[in-house]
């Protein structure tokens, strides 16, 4: 078993593109994807899971197993309650652990006798967690999994994916624009924007290494360090890469830490210095 | 085994994980041969990144505080007597390194400073 691995990979609809060189996603640990809407996420995801096609490039799952899936548009056949779908996936999965399934179904509470098209968002999420859970899998693939939840539900939900994770064979790839939750529990990160990879590495890396200089105005401040900028409207953000250097440099500036949010932004609305 | 991490502390939470830890080792807390949780469970338990137990747990093993079996599993290793004095003794110099800051930067002389040491001492 390896790692997942990407490579070359195109993706085009109409005018959007997603284009990936090279994107590795380490077996045993969580990488977050973090991007606008519109960035790519859930095409690359999709790609990921072979629900779609790719125009160019090669996906190595680096794991025979299939992968668990918790998507938006929950795959699962609408018109049928819990107990059909425990018939199905358990002809469908090698190793489907039944009594598992149900005993998930019924600590998330999960109604058995409503259809899935019946279930709420939230339901329908952790449906597919179960699901997910309940048989052999190589890779957990998450595409905003916990977008409208209440935090306990979100941290719950958290909590399952971290059960998954106790088995050093699992890899799980997550998006989300709930910064703070991708923040909790990736190890990797990884920013696409225009269908592009602009950051990627290590989740402490990635929000050690960059900080935020909060100035009056746009001074013209420009260097290599200084790599975002966004005009506000009582002055100017830069975004400097390389936190420790700047500051040996600089002094006399404050440069702020940042977290997953605040990198998010700038990246989204601010613009190349 | 009882672990705090808090975001409002300064440290990196891998520090603040891998130094109680080790002071548990060092005063006994955690026994030699004490089975530690894998690093994948306490980042569960604890609610934080593997990556960052995984870390953790890398240093300790590092200065021979743990032993890891197989990838898997790993236990509190032997600390030799002798590493755990030290161990102490680096600790007390630490405390006291910034007690003498202090005491430099509000014009306390070593004397006062002296005082306070042999009242913590022997006080009670």
């Amino acid at each position: 078993m390896g790692d997942f691995i990407i490579k070359g990979l195109r993706k085009t609809y109409g005018d959007f593109s997603l284009e990936i060189p090279e994107l590795v996603f380490r077996r045993g640990f969580v990488t977050g994807i973090v991007g606008d809407n519109g960035a790519g996420k859930t095409t690359l995801m999709r790609c990921m899971t072979g629900a779609i096609v790719v125009d160019e490039g090669v996906i190595d799952p680096g794991s025979d197993l299939p992968a668990g899936v918790v998507f938006d548009e929950c795959p699962f056949p609408q018109d049928l309650k819990s107990k059909q779908l425990s018939s199905i996936f358990s002809s469908m999965f090698d190793g489907w652990d039944d009594s598992g399934f149900q005993r998930m179904l019924k600590d998330f509470g999960i109604d058995e006798s409503k259809k899935v098209k019946e279930y709420s968002r939230g339901m329908r999420m952790k449906a597919q967690v179960a699901v997910a859970l309940s048989h052999p899998t190589g890779i957990l693939v998450l595409d905003e999994p916990t977008a409208g939840m209440d935090p306990a539900a979100r941290e719950e939900f958290l909590d399952h994916v971290r059960d998954y994770m106790v088995d050093e064979s699992h890899c799980a790839v997550m998006s989300s624009h709930i910064t703070s939750d991708i923040e909790k529990i990736a190890d990797y990160v990884v920013f696409l924007k225009d269908g592009k990879v602009i950051i990627s590495g290590e989740m402490s890396d990635v929000i050690g290494r960059y900080g935020i200089l909060h100035a009056e105005k746009d001074s013209g401040l420009r260097g290599e360090r200084i790599v975002r900028r966004r005009l506000q409207p009582h002055g100017c953000d830069y975004l400097i890469d390389g936190i420790g250097e700047f500051s040996a440099d600089h002094p006399d500036m404050n440069v702020d830490p940042v977290t997953l949010e605040d990198l998010m932004i700038i990246i989204s609305k601010g613009e190349e210095a | 085994m009882d672990i705090v991490v808090s975001n409002s502390d300064p440290r990196p939470i891998y520090e603040q994980i891998y130094s109680q830890i080790r002071s548990q080792i060092i005063d006994g807390r955690l026994k030699e041969g004490e089975i530690l949780p894998s690093m994948r469970v306490l980042a569960k338990d604890l609610r934080v990144s593997v990556i960052t137990t995984k870390r953790a747990y890398n240093d300790l093993e590092a200065e021979g505080f743990i032993t890891t079996v197989g990838g898997k599993g790993c236990y509190v290793s032997s600390v030799e007597p002798s590493a755990i004095r030290e161990g102490h003794l680096v600790s007390i110099q630490e405390n006291i390194r910034k007690a003498a800051e202090e005491a430099k930067q509000n014009g306390i002389t070593l004397e006062e400073l002296h005082e306070i040491v042999d009242l913590m001492y022997d006080g009670d």
